[in-house]
């Protein structure tokens, strides 16, 4: 073996350990996310909702209600409910499906109110127009007194007329569809890389190309030394 | 999963047929004596009650495990006149709706202290659910108390 020859294996084989090392923690994630994408099903990922914090991180979606609640977390209430809230003259009304919450200017809570109080099971969506205050259920809808105390059933031509109006609905919650299956998926296609995914993949490929041809061209000049 | 026995609405439309709603205002003290009656804090400053001939009726929640539990109770001059499970929300406990469990309220009055005048038989099973129910009904005599109270100094 000539000089040339030796220094030209020795910089293959330290290029072969770059790229080895950079493309095995590639592979390393790969093997990993696979693995329970694979067993997604049995092990509940494919229901499972993200954890809050990533799903803020990586898709910037911020949990529903988490902002609304901010002002009642004195009061140990759970408010994952809430998806809206509306500006009153004695304060602010956050809307939630199974309650109501009261605040006052100063953000105190006033009165937590079941929607059960009002006749609905459940609230799909609010409207206030001027002194009034519709909550929407799935089947009927209420009108209230402005203090809240009292509300009556609308009936089906009233209801019908504040269809086109600008309603607080509960939108479907993004965040509740977003599930560890969904995460591990970006993360096996590097789909968080945006448009550029397509090409580290591609990168990638190359890499483990360039370790197979330089790992294949070490093992014969060994071999040829020997 | 959630049972209806009956809605709220309709609870009041049958019992006390014709009740003006009204709105109670709790001061500190008062909300300080619901929060030791109830034992953990009591939300919001408002409770919503519907009255009629000296009769009041309450709707209230209260967590029996980890559900809210809505009963609706009628106190007729300090005294339970009925007690009715609305809704029931908890996995286990149920039994407590049944009217062989909540009759034992009927009469029911605060001893004076924290504590009913009365030993309420609990139910093996929904130890959870029927300590629930009997803050419900602590809670709704002493609201009661308070709302006539409200009424005697106007």
């Amino acid at each position: 073996m000539t000089i040339d020859q030796a220094r030209q294996r020795k910089a293959v084989a330290r290029w072969h350990r770059r790229f080895a090392i950079f493309v095995s923690i590639w592979l390393m994630l790969l093997a990993f996310s696979g693995v329970l994408i694979n067993h997604a099903n049995d092990w509940n990922l494919d229901s499972r909702p993200l954890a809050d914090p990533l799903q803020r991180w990586v898709y910037g979606i911020e949990t529903r209600g988490s902002n609304l609640c901010e002002p009642l977390t004195s009061e140990g209430i759970d408010c994952e409910q809430l998806f809206a809230r509306i500006q009153l003259p004695v304060g602010v009304l956050l809307l939630g499906a199974r309650d109501l919450f009261l605040l006052d200017d100063s953000g105190q809570l006033v009165e937590k109110m079941s929607v059960r109080q009002f006749g609905l099971a459940s609230l799909n969506a609010a409207l206030r127009e001027g002194p009034e205050i519709y909550l929407r259920g799935a089947n009927k809808t209420v009108v209230t007194t402005p203090d809240l105390i009292d509300g009556r059933v609308l009936d089906t031509r009233a209801a019908a007329e504040l269809s086109g109006r600008n309603w607080q609905a509960a939108a479907t919650s993004t965040a509740e569809n977003i599930t560890w299956e969904r995460f591990l998926l970006d993360l096996h296609a590097a789909r968080f890389l945006g448009p550029a995914a397509k090409f580290f993949n591609d990168l990638m490929a190359a890499f483990i190309l360039i370790l197979a041809v330089s790992g294949l061209w070490m093992y014969l000049a060994k071999r040829k030394k020997n | 999963m959630e049972t209806v026995y009956q809605e709220p609405v309709e609870f009041l439309a049958e019992n006390l047929s014709g009740c003006q709603k009204q709105v109670l205002w709790l001061k500190s003290d008062t909300k300080t004596r619901i929060e030791q009656l109830v034992g953990h804090p009591f939300p919001g400053v408002r409770v919503r009650y519907c009255e009629k001939e000296g009769k009041t009726a309450w709707v209230l929640d209260e967590i029996g495990k980890t559900e809210p539990i809505t009963s609706g109770i009628i106190v007729n001059h300090g005294r339970v006149e009925q007690v009715r499970v609305l809704v029931f929300r908890e996995s286990r406990g149920s039994e407590v709706h049944r009217s062989a469990f909540t009759s034992q309220y009927e009469d029911a009055a605060l001893d004076g202290g924290q504590s009913l005048d009365r030993y309420i038989d609990g139910i093996t099973g929904a130890t959870m659910s029927v300590n629930a129910l009997n803050r419900q009904v602590k809670l709704a005599l002493l609201l009661d108390e308070v709302a006539r109270e409200k009424t005697n100094d106007h």
